[in-house]
């Protein structure tokens, strides 16, 4: 492949790729972000894979997909629900929560082997898995000690240690991309609202600062893979929909007209946010832009989808 | 990703991960063929517990339709974890049950209605649990016998989006050993 700049009459780049016949879609990916790098000068996530959950009658599947949702594959089949898939950052492991157990159990699956084990089983509901930055630890939602509180543990389950006290609800835990602060949402304030505390935890001084100011309702944190903004869901008059704050200026803007927003997912270039909403009474996934002006709707199968996460950057 | 793991390595995975321990001579083909969604007071399990351990006519209640203790589920306003006062006489019931039966276990499962972020549900549905937990303890169960947890907005009894059907989602349900 050779791709030249016309007007420069230089030339760009000239890689090789070798492929076999089934590998055709993956060279193309591969191309396609060699020249969105060149000409952009920021990667591209063509070659990248998003997981997601599929509800169909009586059966759930945790999905992994090509980043544009095709070439699907089923990591895991089971009765009963799967939510909230976290993929590790070397794009190896999904976490996950599936109540298989007849109550929510934290789960890490290695996806090349098929192989998992139990990340949090504690007495009550385990859920919300988050990575930590360096893939060492998960922040988890524990409710062992009471109502629903932060937790982390590390990714083959041991050593759980407490990262915030409320007297009510702690949840969708989210660390920000230099790993100094675990963004969350919390009732503590009387509504559900977005807080951040640094990752060491409570004590020592360390208290939990709110984020969100306005409205009644805004909840699941997911910060920029540059930690500069913050995509979350907002509701709006009864309307739940995907916002975008940039952190420093606080300065928040909804980026959709839908009305059953949930579970935002950046790419991992940030340039889009990918996250699920209902059209027709059916789970859809959808994605935008980050400033607002591109949507689309991903390919769509007669069954629920939700629950979408976009995986790490294919090096 | 060629891997998918079936339903009975999931079970067995279970069998040998799960912090509860499974009740004597449960049968998971039993549990597993319940339909999705189906509320459990329609469709009582067989109780597969060894029936010696228990007062054999306080373990016929629990299948009984004249007995309180056949129903299992409580309701709860919207955005609310206050057990109203209808179900104190159910609770009640299920409370000098417990008591009177120490080695039966209950599982109480929190559930909310579908609005909002499908985690911070899971965490409302945590707290309705946990009101009935603490009602049952107050009324003479003891803590080992009870676990509380929540199945969120992902197990509704009913999927249409009209006021009364929301408000049945918005439940707890009391399972008791052999039945979860």
């Amino acid at each position: 492949m050779r791709l030249s700049d016309v007007q420069k009459q230089a030339v760009l780049g000239n890689p090789a790729y070798l492929h076999s016949g089934v590998q055709l879609r993956a060279t193309a990916h591969r191309i396609a972000d060699f020249i969105y790098e060149k000409l952009t000068g920021e990667p591209g996530v063509f070659s990248t894979r998003i997981a997601y959950v599929v509800k169909s009658t009586g059966r759930f599947e945790l999905k992994i997909a090509d980043a544009d949702g095709s070439n699907d594959q089923a990591a895991l089949a089971s009765r009963e629900p799967i939510i909230s898939p976290a993929w590790s950052p070397d794009g190896a492991k999904l976490a996950y929560v599936s109540f298989e157990a007849k109550k929510p159990v934290v789960y890490v699956h290695d996806l090349a082997s098929g192989r998992r084990h139990v990340a949090a089983n504690f007495k009550g509901s385990n859920s919300a898995p988050a990575w930590s930055p360096d893939g060492k630890q998960l922040a988890v939602v524990l409710t062992k000690d009471g109502s629903s509180q932060l937790y982390v543990v590390n990714a083959d389950g041991s050593g759980v240690t407490r990262v915030a006290t409320s007297s009510g609800i702690d949840t969708e835990p989210r660390w920000s991309p230099d790993g100094q602060f675990i963004y969350f949402t919390s009732d503590r304030g009387g509504s559900p609202q977005i807080y951040r505390i640094p990752s060491s935890g409570a004590g020592g001084g360390n208290t939990a600062e709110r984020v969100t100011f306005e409205g009644s309702y805004n909840v699941t944190p997911r910060l920029s893979p540059d930690g500069k903004s913050m995509a979350f869901i907002a509701r709006n008059g009864g309307r739940f929909q995907l916002a975008l704050m940039d952190l420093a200026s606080k300065q928040t803007q909804i980026l959709t007209d839908s009305t059953k927003d949930e579970s935002p997912s950046f790419a991992p270039n940030g340039r889009m946010i990918l996250y699920a909403t209902e059209i027709g009474g059916r789970g859809v996934l959808a994605a935008v832009s980050s400033d607002g002006r591109v949507k689309q709707k991903l390919s769509v199968q007669a069954a629920d989808v939700r629950e979408p996460a976009w995986g790490p950057l294919v090096r | 990703m060629r891997a998918l793991i079936s339903l009975p390595i999931a079970a067995l995975l279970l069998a040998a991960c799960g912090s509860q321990p499974p009740a004597p001579e449960q049968n998971p083909a039993g549990v597993e063929s319940r339909t999705p969604g189906a509320v459990k007071v329609d469709t009582p399990p067989v109780i597969q517990v060894k029936p010696e351990q228990f007062d054999p006519g306080s373990i016929a209640a629990l299948k009984d339709p004249r007995s309180p203790l056949s129903k299992r589920s409580v309701y709860f306003d919207y955005d609310s974890y206050v057990v109203k006062d209808e179900f104190q006489a159910l609770l009640t019931a299920h409370g000098k049950f417990l008591s009177a039966n120490p080695k039966m276990k209950m599982l109480i499962q929190g559930n909310a209605d579908e609005r909002g972020s499908r985690e911070y549900n899971l965490a409302l549905g945590q707290k309705r649990a946990e009101a009935l937990r603490k009602a049952l303890v107050l009324l003479g169960a003891r803590e080992d016998q009870l676990e509380a947890v929540s199945l969120g907005e992902e197990k509704p009894a009913c999927s249409e989006s009209s006021e009364e059907c929301l408000g049945k989602n918005r439940r707890g349900d009391m399972l008791y050993s052999g039945e979860f």
